[in-house]
């Protein structure tokens, strides 16, 4: 948030991204003023930050809260979207979940020719542009077969799954490929170490030591990997957002961008902060669950 | 007497030579890599030679020619309006809504995608190559400082500080590049501590201490060679990421503005146009998933023959070693 305050104070005049490129110098004297800009910008950096833990935005009063374009408290917008980007990261994270099993097969032979195929097939899932797939999924199967909605939202509810088939389709592949990749590297790791001989020195059989001894121990790598991948995620979703006319956060923000909307904006990028540093959060547990060794207390 | 020692020499065709290489053999016995990196460096060599390559000049618009369909020739389309200017034109790719030869604006958008692509990698590096030297070589408090803030911006997705960044100073060529810089460093600067951390220990480090160089000298001189192979296999791989993100900034129009035009500006601007005229969106689309994938499957490959574990199954035995009775890995 301090890197939102810096790029915003720092690097641009905020005014001017509020204001028209020729709005006349008095307009941006008064606003300045208004919104407070014109104060030295330590006692600005304080106001910010005692805003925010007060749940506000640039400055604490129901006037500057409010969103530009929509007239309402910026954070509860932001918010009333956030299901609707988590239900879509939710059906693309559990589509995604195949690589494990992918990944798993390519570890029992490491350079193998399943292990090429899967290599070859995860890196080019990784390497598509989200949105140029959006685009050919939207081609093939709206335009072509006319099976599904190009793009639309008719709510969380049974009634809108047809929409959400393409955006979930969209973000799965490159969630799968990344899947597939750490536990293939994660398991190879494991495999070669010692415990897994003494497994099969006492005639365990190889699917016992996979599924119980080596995807356990290598969970843990696993779940750090993709707490990573998730920053990564958004990038995907904003884009997958904008083709689908998805209503979650992404598409706020980039409206909120091109409308030049500063309280949107901000609420928006702290919301996902909050939420990167959730997610982060529950890794640190899974870690505790997965691997009683680790523990955070004293 | 004289003692008599036989010195045996063999001396081998340079040529032949070269071939033999452990390294050049697993590349050449690869099949993916071998055309991940035929590919690579045939891109690389176009959009270095664009204007020799090139069929036509791309910004030379033929509104008759608009929309041409790949694998056809001018005289074929539509020509009621008025002729254009050189008859019998064939184009491989096709035109765009604005008949400029799709293939030629790929080739010189190639220029745009890689030069962010390189130059991103090549100043995030540097950037956090240095910080992390410093971190890892002087510990303590420093190290503390720089690996929280790599720890923030770890936290950030890209895209949004992009999209930040941007809208505050703006698009253009340099502007990305910095967005690179700044959302990117991190990644090399955890590495290099890493590496640092081992090698400051090791006794080569100790004895240049002994002599009495200084730090910088160690640093330079001693400790820096050590990381170039780390370093390299990150960049390589982070090339495909930095160059899919500058295609889907400009394709949210916050990236490469006209007239320049990278191949994410490229598919924005074919978008309308997707249902008439598919070529104008799957091409560079294409162009961007096929380089992206190169880079990848050679930057894992780079990897997986600079890791001593890993290495032995990329490496072929060689000839000498097959007739001593060594199994091919």
């Amino acid at each position: 948030m301090a890197l939102l305050f810096f790029a915003i104070n720092v690097l641009g005049n905020p005014i001017r991204l509020l204001v028209d490129q020729d709005a006349p110098p008095e307009t941006i004297a008064a606003l300045e003023k208004k919104y407070g800009f014109d104060r030295p910008i330590h006692v600005r950096l304080a106001d910010y930050f005692a805003s925010l833990l007060t749940g506000c935005q640039l400055r604490c009063s129901p006037d500057f809260d409010k969103s530009v374009k929509y007239k309402v408290n910026a954070r509860e917008l932001v918010i009333g979207r956030l299901p609707n980007t988590a239900v879509l990261a939710l059906a693309a994270w559990g589509i995604g979940m195949l690589g494990i099993p992918l990944g798993m097969l390519a570890a029992r032979r490491p350079r193998g020719l399943f292990d090429r195929a899967v290599n070859v097939l995860t890196f080019a899932v990784v390497s598509v542009p989200e949105f140029w797939l959006a685009l050919m999924l939207i081609l093939l199967i709206s335009v072509q077969w006319g099976l599904l909605p190009t793009s639309g939202f008719e709510g969380l509810g049974p009634g809108g799954w047809k929409f959400m088939v393409l955006p979930a389709l969209t973000l799965a592949p490159r969630v799968m490929g990344r899947f597939a990749q750490i536990t293939r590297a994660a398991m190879i790791d494991e495999l070669s170490k010692d415990y897994v001989s003494t497994a099969r020195a006492k005639g365990l059989g190889e699917s016992t030591i996979l599924y119980t001894h080596v995807l356990k121990n290598a969970a843990i790598s696993i779940v750090t990997l993709m707490g990573d991948e998730l920053a990564g995620f958004m990038n995907g979703s904003v884009v997958v957002e904008i083709i689908f006319a998805w209503p979650g956060l992404g598409l706020l923000l980039i409206g909120a961008i091109n409308g030049r909307d500063l309280p949107v904006i901000t609420a928006s990028v702290f919301v996902i902060a909050l939420m990167v540093m959730f997610v982060n959060l529950i890794v640190d547990f899974l870690y505790t669950w997965l691997d009683p060794r680790i523990s955070y207390a004293n | 007497m004289a003692k008599e020692t036989t010195e045996i020499k063999r001396f081998m065709n340079p040529v032949t030579a070269f071939w033999r290489r452990p390294l050049v053999q697993a590349f050449i016995s690869d099949p993916v890599t071998l055309i991940s990196g035929v590919f690579l460096a045939l891109i690389v060599l176009a959009a270095l030679f664009a204007p020799f390559v090139a069929p036509h000049d791309p910004t030379d618009r033929q509104l008759p020619l608009r929309h041409i369909e790949p694998f056809s020739s001018g005289v074929a389309a539509d020509r009621s309006e008025s002729p254009p200017a050189e008859d019998n034109r064939f184009y491989i790719l096709g035109t765009d809504h604005l008949g400029r030869d799709m293939l030629s604006r790929l080739i010189f958008g190639a220029r745009i995608s890689l030069g962010v692509g390189v130059l991103g990698v090549l100043v995030s590096g540097v950037l956090g190559l240095g910080l992390g030297l410093m971190a890892g070589y002087y510990r303590g408090l420093t190290d503390d400082v720089i690996m929280r803030i790599v720890d923030v911006f770890m936290s950030v997705p890209l895209l949004l500080l992009a999209l930040i960044v941007l809208f505050i100073l703006g698009t253009g060529f340099w502007n990305i590049i910095l967005v690179f810089a700044i959302g990117r460093w991190m990644l090399y600067a955890r590495v290099t501590r890493g590496v640092v951390l081992a090698l400051r220990e090791q006794p080569f480090v100790e004895a240049a201490k002994a002599i009495g160089a200084n730090d910088g000298r160690i640093l330079l001189r001693h400790i820096l060679p050590n990381l170039i192979t780390p370093i390299m296999t990150v960049a390589a791989l982070d090339v495909p990421r930095i160059i899919l993100t500058e295609a889907t900034l400009s394709f949210l129009g916050f990236g490469i503005q006209p007239p320049d035009s990278s191949w994410g500006t490229m598919l924005s601007s074919g978008r309308p146009y997707i249902t008439t005229a598919w070529w104008v969106v799957v091409m560079p689309g294409v162009a961007i998933f096929l380089t992206a994938l190169s880079f990848n499957l050679f930057g894992v490959w780079l990897r997986a023959i600079s890791d001593p574990l890993q290495r032995w199954r990329y490496l072929r035995t060689t000839k000498e070693a097959r007739e001593a009775g060594v199994r091919d890995a």
